[in-house]
């Protein structure tokens, strides 16, 4: 691992849920040894919320963990008392980076703030992940997936016009936070490489989402109007969806080819029907192009669509399910799910590398148990004896 | 600050990326202090990226609306992405414009692109030849499905892709059928995974003296954020819900409705406490004394009801106050902000988030800046977006030494230029 990208960094992950996770999950699976630093008893948040298998909630049986934090190391520590600080600071000297997502101040509170780290190690970059950063009026404030969604401009152009906006549902804001924290640490540590000093890098997850949009910023800013639901798919030339006979696909029709959607839907009269030629006749009847469409649609295959459009190099997408991806030819031929062991859930599929590098090697360890590394760190790296770490057990500190 | 404190400074990137997820990869990079060259075909700045045409302007917005005379340079989208960033035409189908190409790749440490995977080989600049060029070159391909497999070369935007990588999926009105995101999330996820494995890979340069290709498939950076999903697939065999604005186990967690038109407020709470505190700032009102809103799984059940009673309190306020009534209580809450209440957000220009930059055709505006704040070394804003072509003489005379012969002779076969090549004659 020596010849990889990270291959010499140490981390410590004090983060939890899904933002600071996702970053050290990209960090571990370049190569660096991420050390997370979870909460004796409970842990990282992410092994209390689901999905789980069928027999119900388990501290090492979450899919969220699982899958966030493959590669990782875990130990556990109480900041809370002055001897679990104290060891913080001990793993703190020699690690390269620290990432957090503690509400802002909390680091600060317990004399683990930036200025007090920097002393004890000028080179450290402290990656803080948080909802709306570390200062300004809603600095404070408590914040969740929607919250964040709501606020950065997104959930309102989400939806239907006559419905109330809609939550996307998955952790874009904090993958989002993740991506950002991920890119402002490598930026970080090539500026420590330069200069021989490290940083704190503030990532709000707001800022993430409002700098992660097209035209709902642009459009009041360059000419007052605004961009609304259904938003961008909708923008102009709707892109449609339709249901086949195993779920649905959509289908640009405005600047759809007709010779394409005659093969597709097997109507050779379609191909030269003047209602259709041109495309302000096909305005004109693009209800009754749309009926014709999605009739034909409704007994086809979602995926026969899908790759007979992709031959035709005509945009279209299928909504793939979780079983469909795991299943779809071109995801496996990519090799892009990996197999990984676990000793509490057995032998699963996981999304692997998100990019291929030729020279950088992607490591896929699994997540780790709960304090699963305590010997090896507290005794192997701090020096603390066996009776020690039984000692640290007993005083709740690990 | 100045670019020499930048991380990224003497860093040189070219950039071919077109509409969203290449433009920007490259505007990080930018933003943080490297020098990207944006090669672009005189008719590169496409529908998407800024009209060629005042046909196109249909499906672009311009300051006040106004096309102008020349709409390529006053593309909303385009300005945004590309701040920072210098603009060199060329025609890579023609030899002149690949050699040019070549000679520029020498000198640089990185290249991007987000073409179709045939256009590059096509070119004759496919990474095995631009490695011939310079060895050590870091190449980052960044295509719908990614450089291999049974789909390569399907053509594919955002909108197309998200249903494929299975986030559509997940998104929709509970019942309801599958919905396609109103922001498209894909073309960032895309930019962020790739900018993320450029910085990787120029740490691995630094370490080891070499440079390498990235192979970036835009759909599997999208189910890289779905990870739980497949995984909890793979354990239970069950396909998730779509939940929309509900949540597995928050309950009050919606949208209501506020004053004032199209106004919404969102609240998620999490426990028996916030629930109290939620019932204490609304004024203890009697409804929320009944057992079926009494613990979480029966106020959790009951939703629907609870719903109506909350709306029927929220919609008597403006969003904001809701939050900060709420917020002040300790309850997770925000106002479903429209983009121009983002730009006009308190906090976030109290954190001074967005940057007014002047540009020489389009006018004075605001835009985003970056959500990455390092406190010694952050982001500048040097550039507004380049007009096309318009820094032809200083890299080709500048960079690349060409003389000013030279430089006429490339205009006069078009292989450079700065109108595309159906602007309508003004």
């Amino acid at each position: 691992m020596t010849e990889s990208a990270l291959g010499v960094l140490k981390v410590l992950d004090l983060s939890e849920g899904i933002s600071g996770p996702y970053c050290t999950r990209l960090l571990a699976g370049w190569g660096a040894e991420v050390i997370k630093v979870e909460r004796p008893g409970h842990g990282d948040c992410a092994r209390s919320a689901g999905p789980f298998p069928d027999a119900g909630p388990h501290q090492e049986k979450s899919a969220l963990f699982l899958y966030l934090n493959t590669g990782k190391k875990s130990i556990t520590l109480n900041l809370g008392t002055t001897t679990g600080r104290h060891l913080l600071v001990e793993l703190a000297k020699d690690a390269d980076v620290l990432v957090e997502n503690f509400k802002p101040g909390i680091m600060h509170d317990r004399g683990l703030g930036y200025a007090a780290l920097e002393e004890i190690n000028p080179r450290l970059v402290m990656t803080s992940i948080t909802a709306f950063g570390q200062d300004g009026p809603y600095r404070d404030y408590k914040s969740s997936g929607i919250v964040g969604y709501a606020m950065g401009g997104q959930m309102w152009v989400c939806g239907q016009p006559d419905r109330a906006p809609l939550n996307s549902a998955i952790a874009i804001p904090e993958y989002f936070g993740g991506l950002y924290g991920y890119a402002s640490t490598m930026l970080a540590l090539r500026y420590a490489d330069d200069t021989g000093r490290g940083q704190q890098v503030d990532v709000s997850i707001l800022e993430c989402l409002a700098a992660s949009h097209q035209f709902t910023l642009t459009w009041p800013a360059y000419s007052n109007s605004l961009l609304v639901r259904p938003g961008w798919p909708g923008f102009r030339a709707p892109l449609s969806f339709y249901a086949c006979k195993d779920g649905y696909v959509n289908l640009r029709l405005q600047g759809i080819e007709m010779p394409f959607l005659a093969f597709l839907l097997d109507m050779p009269q379609l191909a030269d029907d003047p209602r259709f030629q041109t495309l302000e006749a096909r305005s004109e009847n693009i209800k009754v192009l749309e009926e014709i469409v999605a009739g034909k649609l409704a007994n086809m295959s979602k995926k026969d669509v899908f790759r007979t459009a992709g031959e035709w190099r005509a945009l279209c997408g299928y909504v793939a399910t979780p079983e469909d991806l795991l299943s779809d030819p071109q995801y496996l031929a990519r090799e892009f799910w990996t197999e990984i062991e676990h000793p509490a859930v057995g032998k699963l599929p996981y999304p692997g590398a998100p990019v291929k590098m030729t020279e950088t090697e992607w490591w896929n360890g699994r997540a780790p148990l709960l304090g699963e590394h305590n010997e090896e760190i507290y005794c192997g790296r701090l020096g603390y004896s066996k009776d020690g770490l039984v000692r640290l057990r007993a005083y709740g500190i690990i | 600050m100045s670019v020499s404190e930048s991380p990224l400074q003497k860093l040189r990137v070219i950039d071919l990326g077109r509409v969203w997820s290449g433009p920007l990869t490259t505007r990080l990079m930018a933003d943080f202090g490297a020098e990207v060259i944006k090669v672009e075909s005189l008719a590169g700045r496409g529908v998407f990226s800024g009209p060629t045409s005042r046909q196109a302007t249909l499906s672009e917005e311009f300051p006040d609306h106004d096309p102008g005379e020349y709409p390529w340079n006053r593309s909303s989208m385009f300005n945004d992405l590309n701040r920072n960033k210098l603009s060199l035409t060329l025609d890579l189908s023609m030899p002149e414009g690949a050699d040019i190409f070549k000679k520029l790749v020498k000198i640089s440490d990185v290249v991007v692109e987000n073409y179709t995977p045939r256009v590059m080989a096509n070119f004759g600049l496919d990474y095995a030849a631009l490695k011939t060029v310079r060895e050590d070159i870091i190449m980052l391909s960044m295509p719908a499905y990614g450089m291999t497999g049974p789909y390569r070369d399907f053509p594919g935007y955002g909108n197309t892709i998200e249903p494929v990588a299975g986030i559509t999926n997940l998104v929709g009105y509970p019942g309801d059928r599958p919905h396609p995101l109103g922001m498209i999330a894909g073309d960032a996820l895309a930019a962020l995974h790739g900018v993320g494995a450029v910085l990787t890979a120029l740490r691995h340069r630094r370490l080891t003296g070499k440079g390498q290709y990235i192979d970036l498939s835009q759909a599997e950076t999208q189910t890289s954020i779905i990870g739980e999903y497949i995984l909890g697939y793979g354990m239970n065999g069950k396909s998730p819900e779509r939940t929309g604005n509900r949540h597995p186990w928050k309950s009050p967690h919606g949208c209501y409705r506020c004053r004032g038109e199209d106004s919404w407020v969102v609240i998620a709470v999490s426990t028996d406490g916030e629930w109290r505190n939620l019932c204490a700032a609304m004024g203890n009102p009697p409804w929320a004394d009944d057992t079926k809103f009494a613990d979480q799984l029966s106020r959790w059940k009951n939703q629907d009801e609870l719903d109506v009673s909350i709306e029927a309190w929220t919609v008597q306020r403006d969003h904001y106050e809701v939050m900060h009534i709420l917020q002040k209580a300790g309850i997770a809450c925000g106002p479903v902000l429209n983009g121009r209440e983002v730009l006009n957000d308190p906090h976030l220009n109290s954190r001074g988030f967005f940057v007014n930059i002047t540009h020489p055709e389009s006018g004075t505006h605001p835009y985003a800046g970056v959500p990455i704040r390092p406190s010694r070394s952050p982001a500048s804003f040097r550039l507004p977006a380049p007009c096309l072509g318009e820094h032809n003489r200083e890299v080709l005379g500048g960079l690349l030494g060409l003389s000013d012969a030279e430089i006429a002779s490339l205009k006069a076969k078009k292989v450079i230029g700065d109108t595309p090549p159906d602007a309508p004659v003004t």
